[in-house]
Order: C-alpha cells, then sequence, then structure tokens
C-alpha cells in the first residue's frame, strides 16, 4: 500500500533557480493489484514523480509512506525491497546474459559477494518462466531485441519481490505488438502477484485499455487528478490536455 | 587453467637471465637460502624479486584497469589513459628531484605515488560528473597526462643529473628496481588492494546497469565510486611506485579476460583480471630475457608493442 499525503511535486531550489511546483495532490491510496497510468502532457512532471517514490529527490511538502512507514527513514536496501524499477531504455551490456540481468534483481537479499541462494535461484527460475524468457536465458542482452530486452529488465524488477514497480514510459522503444504485448504482461503480473504497478505513457488509447486506475496531472489547475477503470475518455482528455 | 599456465610460466622465467639456472638452485635459493652459491644468490637477489614483481605489477595493475572500466562504463578506460599513472609519476618526479624531499624512503616514494594516483583519479571522477561522454572524459584523461608530463618535464629541467638519471630509468617500466626486501610492502599492498576490489563486487555487477538503477536496487553510488578510486589509486600507486608507469597492461587485459570468460560477473573477471595480468608480465618479461638478457629492454616499450594494436582493435569495434 502507498499512501501520498498532501504531496507538493517540483523542483527545490537550487543553484539560480527558484523553487518551482508542479503540481500538487491531496490524500491518494495505492492498493496492492492496482495498474496505475500516469499521464500527462511532455514537461508536466511524470518523471519528477516517479524520481520523488524512487526517493531520487525530496517531495516539497508532505510525505509518501509505504505500508505506513515513512519514506525517508527507510535504509536504501530496505527501499530497494519495497519498490522496482525499469527505465524506459537500457541498451544492454556486452557479456551480460539474461539470467545474470535478471539475477541482478536478488541483489538487496544477497551477501556481499552476491552468492545466490538455493531460494534465490528458485525465484528467479520462476520470474523467468512467468515472463516466458526460458529461452533467452543465456542470450546476451546487447544482442536481443527492444521488447525482448524490456521484458528481461522487468524480470529483474520482478525477481526483486518489491511490492511497487515502477516503469517509465514502459512502451516508448517498442511496435505495436509488443507494447500490447508488454502491457497484457504487466496487468497479468499486477493481479496475479498482487504488486502495485506504475506506469508512465503518452499512449492514451492502450493505458485506458490495460490499466485499472489512470492518475492524471492537469496543468491547468497544477493538481494530481484521479480516475478509475471504466474510464471516459473525451472527458479525461479534454480536462488534461 | 590459467593458474597453471602462469605457475609453469613463472618458473619458466626464473630459469632465464644472463645464464641459465636449473630449477634445484631456484628451490633453494628461495626456501634454503646460502648465500655462498651464485646461482642461489642470483636466484635470490634478481630473479625471485623480478618474478614476483611481475605478477604483482600485472595482476595489480589489471585490476585496476577492470575497476576504471567498470566505474567510467567505458571499455577504454584504464589506470595509464585516464592519467592516473601520470598523476603518480608527477609526485615521485617531485619527491625524487626537487629539492624538497618529503617523501625520502621506500615507502615515502610508495605514499608518493598513490597520493598522485588518488589525486588524478578524483580529478577524473569530478570531470566524470560534469563530462557525459565517453569518449571526452578520455579526452580530459589524456590531456591530464599530457600536462602532468610538462610539469616533469619541468622539473627535469632543473634536477640534478643523478637524480635525473635515476627518474628516467624508473620512467621506463622496469621489473628489476624491487630488492628481496622490499617485496614484502609490495606484496601486502597489492593483496590489501585486490580483497578491497573483492569486497566491491557486487556494486561493481549492479553498476553495469546504470548509477541509477544501481542505486535502486541498493547502492550507495557515491560511497562505492569514491572507494573504487581508493582501491584503484592503491594498487595503481604501488605498481608505479616500485616499477615506474607501466602502460596498457590496464587496458587490455580487462578486455581479453571479459571476451575469454564472456561474463560480467566481477567475481571471476577480478581473478580473471588478476592472472592474466600477471600471465601477460610474465611472458612480457620471458621475451625480454629471450630476446636480450644482458640488456634490459625497457619493459613499456614490449608492454606497448602488444598493446597498442589491441586498443585500435577496441577502438574499431566499440566506436
Amino acid at each position: 500500500m502507498l499512501k501520498f499525503q498532501d504531496l507538493h511535486i517540483g523542483f527545490s531550489k537550487a543553484k539560480r533557480k527558484e523553487e518551482r511546483i508542479l503540481f500538487t495532490c491531496e490524500n491518494l491510496t495505492f492498493n496492492p493489484g492496482e495498474f496505475v497510468a500516469v499521464i500527462g502532457p511532455n514537461g508536466s512532471g511524470k518523471t519528477t514523480l516517479f524520481n520523488t517514490i524512487l526517493g531520487e529527490q525530496n517531495p516539497l511538502a508532505g510525505e509518501i509512506s509505504i505500508e505506513d512507514k515513512n519514506w525517508k527513514n527507510l535504509t536504501r536496501t530496505e527501499k530497494a525491497k519495497h519498490l522496482s524499477f525499469v527505465p524506459s531504455k537500457f541498451s544492454g551490456v556486452d557479456h551480460l546474459s539474461v539470467y545474470d540481468l535478471v539475477s541482478m534483481g536478488r541483489a538487496p537479499y544477497t551477501n556481499m559477494l552476491n552468492k545466490l541462494t538455493e531460494e534465490d535461484e528458485s525465484i528467479v527460475q520462476k520470474v523467468i518462466n512467468q515472463l516466458g524468457l526460458s529461452d533467452f536465458i543465456n542470450e546476451n542482452t546487447i544482442s536481443l531485441s527492444d521488447g525482448e530486452r524490456q521484458i528481461a529488465m522487468i524480470g529483474k524488477a520482478l525477481a526483486q519481490e518489491a511490492g511497487i514497480m515502477i516503469l517509465d514510459e514502459p512502451t516508448a522503444f517498442l511496435d505495436y505488438n509488443n507494447r500490447r504485448k508488454v502491457l497484457q504482461l504487466l496487468k497479468e503480473i499486477a493481479e496475479k502477484n498482487n504488486q502495485i504497478i506504475f506506469i508512465s505513457s503518452h499512449d492514451l488509447d492502450l493505458c485506458f485499455e490495460y490499466c485499472s486506475r489512470v492518475v492524471a496531472i492537469d496543468t491547468s489547475s497544477n493538481q494530481l487528478l484521479n480516475f478509475y477503470s471504466p474510464f471516459k475518455k473525451e472527458e479525461i482528455i479534454n480536462k488534461v490536455f | 587453467m590459467l593458474f597453471v599456465l602462469l605457475i609453469s610460466l613463472v618458473l619458466f622465467d626464473l630459469t632465464l637471465g644472463s645464464f641459465s639456472i636449473g630449477f634445484s638452485d631456484i628451490f633453494n635459493g628461495i626456501f634454503n637460502y646460502d648465500s655462498s652459491s651464485t646461482a642461489e644468490l642470483t636466484v635470490r637477489v634478481f630473479r625471485f624479486p623480478r618474478v614476483i614483481t611481475a605478477v604483482l605489477a600485472g595482476g595489480a595493475l589489471s585490476i585496476a584497469g577492470l575497476l576504471m572500466q567498470t566505474l567510467f562504463q567505458n571499455p577504454l578506460a584504464g589506470p595509464y589513459v585516464l592519467g592516473i599513472n601520470s598523476g603518480s609519476s608527477l609526485l615521485v618526479a617531485i619527491s625524487t628531484m626537487s629539492s624538497f624531499y618529503v617523501f625520502g624512503s621506500d615507502l615515502g616514494i610508495v605514499a608518493a605515488a598513490m597520493i598522485g594516483a588518488f589525486g588524478a583519479g578524483l580529478f577524473i571522477l569530478f570531470c566524470s560528473i560534469y563530462v557525459k561522454s565517453k569518449v571526452s572524459l578520455l579526452l580530459i584523461g589524456i590531456m591530464f597526462g599530457s600536462f602532468a608530463g610538462a610539469l616533469v618535464s619541468v622539473i627535469q629541467a632543473y634536477a640534478d643529473p643523478n637524480n635525473l638519471k635515476t627518474f628516467m630509468l624508473w620512467s621506463f617500466g622496469s621489473l628489476q628496481g624491487v630488492e628481496f626486501n622490499q617485496l614484502g610492502i609490495l606484496t601486502i599492498v597489492v593483496v590489501f588492494g585486490a580483497l578491497l576490489s573483492v569486497v566491491l563486487v557486487k556494486p561493481l555487477n549492479l553498476l553495469l546497469l546504470g548509477d541509477k538503477s544501481a542505486a535502486l536496487l541498493g547502492v550507495n553510488v557515491k560511497t562505492i565510486r569514491f572507494l573504487i578510486i581508493c582501491a584503484t589509486a592503491i594498487l595503481t600507486g604501488v605498481v608505479t611506485a616500485f616499477c615506474g608507469p607501466i602502460a596498457f597492461v590496464g587496458l587490455v587485459v580487462p578486455n581479453m579476460v571479459k571476451m575469454i570468460y564472456k561474463t560480467t560477473n566481477h567475481y571471476h573477471l577480478l581473478i580473471g583480471s588478476l592472472l592474466g595480468g600477471a600471465l601477460l608480465i610474465v611472458i612480457c618479461d620471458i621475451t625480454m630475457q629471450l630476446i636480450a638478457p644482458f640488456m634490459n629492454l625497457p619493459l613499456n616499450a614490449l608492454t606497448a608493442l602488444v598493446g597498442a594494436p589491441v586498443v585500435m582493435w577496441i577502438i574499431m569495434k566499440k566506436f
């Protein structure tokens, strides 16, 4: 369970830059099993919102709490056990196999030498089976197609066994079929593993089709608006864009 | 496999020199020393230190190269290219040739070389925050190297001829400079640096995904970067202090090892680099002894002969 309380999202005061609030949101609660799309125009603050949840930057005001624990007080490793992240573009690392990539998700749980225990290995195996990656486990991540690599990266995040998974524009570099495939997969994962999944996207139609909830950044009133499925497309689009 | 090959080549190397020595004399010279026997004396005083230095120097520089390549996510990074060796050279030059003998003793030189390496490492790390492009960072490293080299030339111009000669011989890169009783310092420091790198295996693996992903998997990126620079400085510094600035080994060996092992697990890569680096320098040494046992060819000439073509090949393949 993820809670926002009186959150003000934006950039804090930095060199030669004034503090800038992008948007605010009142109390919002996200429950396990929800597949949430964050939508909004370019520059409205989707990435900033994610960075704030990820702890890369601090909220200007308000609080984020996970499982009733204040986010600020957790250590890095504890955070990694609650939250996993998939970047929009991962171009692969030479000689890194898909199996090793997925195993990296176990890093918050392993010892200093990164030795996988039997339990870790069975979790990695489970993730690989769930995503249908078993044909690729020894492939070099640099030679995969963009879609396969995206799914392998999702595998890494799944192996982390975090309650919340955040994907920054997961469909941006994929073709039409792969977009549907990835979103369908995420939808299934959210339901089956009872995880909260956040994506940001500009693919409104696909978001409305697959997600169970849409959070929209309204740039005119600078607020975070909340909609549940079934969505009234016209209304949301008129309000936000 | 590499290990067995290394051991046999080390033994072979011990027999080579201005005259050949049998295996029994080598064994006696190391474990059962009798100073009246010329063969045993030679082994003890010249050959054993030379070969062990070769092993340690190669291993240390290769590990340092591997650390740099992962830290900067750049296959062309290495202690020599990024100017870390030059930082060491500069401080060694200051301490051997200038009128301030701040670092007079052996340990002093080691300390000077490490501080130089560490300073250069921090400088490059600082630049890497502002310079995102991989190629620009290498260029900055090369420029830093030239700058340090120019300062060394200035110091040389004012130096006392005797000190100058010592420094010039040092800068050719040599395995002969280490004496039997100095081996201890070299070994301890290299082992310490290597152990520090082993502790960093997990963060090193995760850093391959990029700083952000690594941080979100629980890595404290700032601290880890600092520790990687420390380990590199220790390893490069101590080798540079004793053997002079040896080029290319740190760059070539990790790339070779990655190609052979086909893994990104730094636990294996570290061991591979250690053995591979040791092997390369021992082979260089054997070659030198076979070609010209009396001449003492500069080690740098040989590593560059092997290294430069490999570097060109990497550039053609990856950039």
